[in-house]
């Protein structure tokens, strides 16, 4: 019996909400399949991934800290996703702001400098993930090349750079050969919130982003143009926006919050550069953001859901011996469940009796 | 089964609809329809936009089910059987064939594979050629369709390509052929050609069922016309006896004004056009060295099938597209680059070619699509910031004076009729009292009543001294507005006519490319 899609006109803005708590329930019984496959009991498995972490004052701390580079990456993807621009290379601007950010730290280290450090090394951070985030864009705008390939590429080399400039030029010298840049004078760290603990400024920064973008889409002429050319470019474009400002606006928005996202991380819990400065959150940002349903606050939600599966994941190979790549499962079935609630809301499955012609 | 005693007609039916529901929630889209179609019989359905044309079809078609009532169709030996509801499959092998307006073809193939495609499994590695040839030739020369069968689609011209539709159908033995706005375009001599075709294929003994706007037409081909209002039918009568008038007012509900159109004081050119060449030397749809001078309070209309060089005259005009030789000037300020915006700002109001894709935007709001060109104005943000309040109240006040019928101006412009679209568009256009109008094919899938609306404005715009450029298909609307009238065909734009000297089938004949470029 063949099945057909039929547009829906109609979208109930409740299905529209509920569809990623769906998804998210999908992505539980396909994870409770995956832990019996495993051998492991369901119920003890999700316990130590989703329960236990929800429990300590520690974990929870690393939960807010694990959720704020992606939600700050998230919220700048929601820039990019609504104008139907889609870049899929935040981990790349995250990295590349994060080296340029940390070129200030490494070439203030040992001197005087005062203050005024940390400060320039957020804009840096900010630039270097605009300017990383502006060549997709620009591909796209001047060849016609598809910014999801080009982003998504110039992760590795941004990856690669950070690697050849933490294991060459920029590897600190007292460092046992260790491929690790000097940690960073205080000036240049991260002050945290509460004196002690993981908190840190950054999660301060993550949430000014959320009700910044949250106005600035909801209430202004730039959030307008950019629905509009998400929605109908032809008409945008007939309406005179220019297509090609937008382009660039919302890559330059989202490469610059994914670069500050990699700076703080790096001048926050990290405090040096080294090879491997993610867990691949410029990657689950992507998710956060079709999870939170490209809304700022809907993210924001969306971020500390996925961060508890980082937390569970870490906790469940310490206890179960369970694989890193559990938790990539978990998050790479929730986005597929999240994409695919988003088709059942927009459009109905209608069984079509008898074949018709291809 | 239908005995009509005062006039028995000898012709055995092939089709019966008898008592049609169909409800979507609350609306009855059709309301016990009953229609009976004979072998040989030309029925015309008409009925405005909602009406339940399309939901009818669809039954028939079985893309819906109806909820009350059933479907015969006539079987190889003449005996009405019933036909299962919703599948599409049994209506085409019991024999039921549609041309739509917007045609189905595979643009990279030929003619003839057009034709058999579906009729031959899809595993076949070669199509069956010499059988399938040689009945298209018998069908063509029973028909008198002649057409290319060897040339990929894409290269025909809009009238071949019906053809081929036709054939299409004709291929695979149909009894009852549904044409849907045959005529929407087509030149009138191709218009012509078509309405004897239909004749000789009706005279074979083929039903046909011809929907359409045009009443004329209508009234020349059809000897039976049904019509639909609100989901019911309202008139089931031979076409002797009636004229537009009478039709249009069964269609409508009520008598349609006629139109009142008085004499144009033209004032200054607004609009100039030196030798403008639009568009690539290679594309279809370009400008070559045009002249043309469009005057304050008058209407130039542009007669023309669609992709003559009226889509790159439009998109120079609306700002799409920058003059690739020769200059326009709009007030006498040259038009150089391509810039929407600059237009809107330079006092050009335009109604787009095509509503959904252009003039509106689905997903917003009737207020949000008001202001779309102006949204970058004082009185709509400030610094950037949105001022939603006032864009909602003006709204709100065009919706009122333009008579839109929607929930309100926070309502999703997707969810309203083509005609309560197109009032938006108007409304936006015309409300900043524009110097220039461009109107692209302002009325196209619109009804009687959302075209009358529309061609009232039009006409009030130019009493008010703009210019208007009037870019149409439709040869009754040209010369219902225009006071003067340019033809154009591949690229070429000939002089602009006063209206009153020319006639329908001058400029049919300069549509299909008679005396165009010469007289350029």
């Amino acid at each position: 019996m063949p099945l057909r899609l039929e547009r829906q006109e109609n979208i109930s803005p409740l299905r529209h909400a509920l569809a990623p708590l769906v998804a998210l329930l999908v992505t539980l019984v396909v994870g409770a399949f995956m832990f019996v496959v495993l051998g492991h009991d369901p119920v003890r498995a999700f316990a130590i991934y989703f329960i236990d972490p929800l429990g300590d004052p520690y974990t929870l701390q690393e939960l807010v800290v694990k959720a704020a580079p992606l939600l700050l990456i998230g919220v700048g993807l929601a820039f990019c996703y609504r104008a139907n621009r889609w870049n899929i290379g935040a981990e790349g601007q995250y990295v590349a702001g994060a080296v340029l950010g940390s070129w200030l730290a490494l070439a203030t280290h040992g001197t005087e400098a005062g203050g005024w450090v940390l400060p320039a090394m957020l804009v840096l951070g900010a630039i270097g993930g605009a300017l990383w985030g502006l060549i997709p864009a620009f591909l796209r705008v001047r060849f016609g090349s598809s910014e999801i390939l080009t982003s998504l590429m110039l992760v590795y080399v941004a990856q690669l750079g950070l690697d050849y400039l933490v294991r060459g030029p920029w590897r600190d010298p007292q460092g046992f050969n260790f491929p690790q840049s000097v940690t960073f004078d205080d000036v240049a760290l991260m002050p945290l919130l509460m004196g002690e603990g993981r908190l840190h400024a950054g999660i301060v920064i993550a949430l000014l982003a959320v009700i910044v973008a949250t106005f600035v889409l909801g209430r202004t002429l730039v959030g307008f143009s950019i629905e509009l050319a998400g929605s109908a470019p032809r008409a945008a474009a007939f309406a005179g926006f220019d297509e090609k400002r937008v382009t660039y606006g919302v890559f330059a928005v989202s490469g610059a919050l994914a670069g500050l996202a990699g700076i703080i991380e790096v001048a926050g819990p990290i405090g040096q550069l080294q090879p491997t400065i993610s867990p691949g959150y410029g990657f689950t940002a992507i998710i956060a953001a079709m999870l939170g349903r490209l809304h700022p606050v809907g993210i924001l939600i969306a971020s500390l859901v996925l961060a508890l599966t980082y937390i569970g994941g870490e906790a469940a190979q310490i206890s179960m011996r369970l694989p890193f790549d559990v938790t990539r499962v978990f998050q790479g079935t929730l986005l597929i469940a999240i994409l695919a609630a988003d088709v059942l809301v927009r459009y109905r499955i209608r069984r079509v009796e008898g074949a018709t012609h291809a | 089964m239908h005995p009509d005693s005062r006039h028995p007609d000898p012709r055995p039916l092939v089709l019966s609809l008898t008592g049609i529901t169909k409800r979507f929630g609350s609306l009855v889209a059709n309301d016990a329809i009953d229609l009976d179609v004979r072998a040989g019989e030309i029925v015309a359905l008409l009925g405005e936009n909602g009406a339940g044309k399309t939901t009818l079809m669809s039954i028939l078609f079985g893309h819906y089910i109806a909820d009350e009532g059933s479907v015969s169709i006539a079987d190889a030996d003449g005996k009405l059987a019933p036909l299962p509801g919703g599948s599409a499959q049994a209506a085409l092998a019991a024999g039921i064939g549609m041309v739509h307006q917007h045609f189905a073809l595979a643009e990279n193939l030929t003619g003839f594979e057009n034709i058999v495609l579906g009729t031959q499994s899809l595993w076949s590695l070669k199509l069956r050629g010499r059988g399938a040839r040689a009945k298209i030739s018998r069908l063509m020369a029973e028909s008198g369709l002649a057409v290319d069968l060897d040339v990929p689609v894409a290269r025909l011209s809009v009238g071949e390509q019906q053809r081929i539709e036709i054939l299409k159908a004709l291929y695979r033995d149909v009894r009852v052929l549904i044409l849907d706005e045959p005529t929407a375009v087509l030149t009138p001599q191709e218009a012509d050609s078509l309405a004897a075709t239909v004749r000789a294929l009706a005279g074979k003994g083929l039903a046909v069922i011809f929907i359409s706007h045009k009443l004329h037409e209508v009234l020349a081909l059809c000897e039976r016309v049904v019509v639909l209002r609100g989901g019911a039918k309202v008139a089931d009568r031979p076409t002797a006896g009636a004229d537009r008038a009478t039709l249009a007012e069964l269609m409508v509900g009520r008598a349609i004004p006629p139109r009142e159109r008085p004499p144009s004081i033209p004032g200054a050119p607004v609009l100039s056009l030196k030798s403008v060449s639009v568009g690539a030397p290679s594309a279809r749809d370009r400008l070559e060295d045009a002249d043309l001078e469009v005057c304050g309070g008058e209407i130039v209309g542009i007669a023309g099938v669609s992709g003559n060089g009226q889509g790159a005259l439009a998109a120079l005009v609306a700002g799409l597209a920058a003059p690739r030789a020769g200059e326009a000037l709009l007030d006498g300020a040259r038009l150089a680059a391509a810039d929407p915006a600059g237009r809107v700002a330079a006092g050009v109001g335009r109604i787009p070619e095509d509503r959904h894709r252009d003039g509106t935007i689905g997903a917003l709001t009737v207020a949000e699509n008001f202001v779309l060109e102006t949204i970058a104005a004082p009185e709509n943000q400030r610094a950037g910031l949105l001022r939603r309040a006032a864009i909602r109240a003006r709204a709100a006040e065009a919706i009122k004076a333009y008579d839109v019928r929607c929930p309100g101006p926070e309502a999703a412009i997707r969810a309203l009729s083509g005609g309560n679209m197109q009032k938006v568009v108007l409304a936006r256009v015309l409300e900043r009292a524009p110097r220039l109008v461009l109107a692209h094919q302002p009325t196209r899938g619109l009804d009687i009543g959302a075209t009358t609306d529309v061609h009232r404005r039009l006409i009030a715009a130019r009493g008010r001294g703009a210019a208007v450029l009037l870019i149409s298909e439709d040869l009754d609307e040209l010369f219902a507005l225009s006071d003067r009238i340019a033809v154009v065909h591949a690229g070429h734009l000939s002089p602009a006519l006063p209206a009153e000297g020319l006639d329908v089938r001058t400029v049919g004949l300069m549509m299909a490319g008679h005396g165009v470029g010469e007289a350029a």
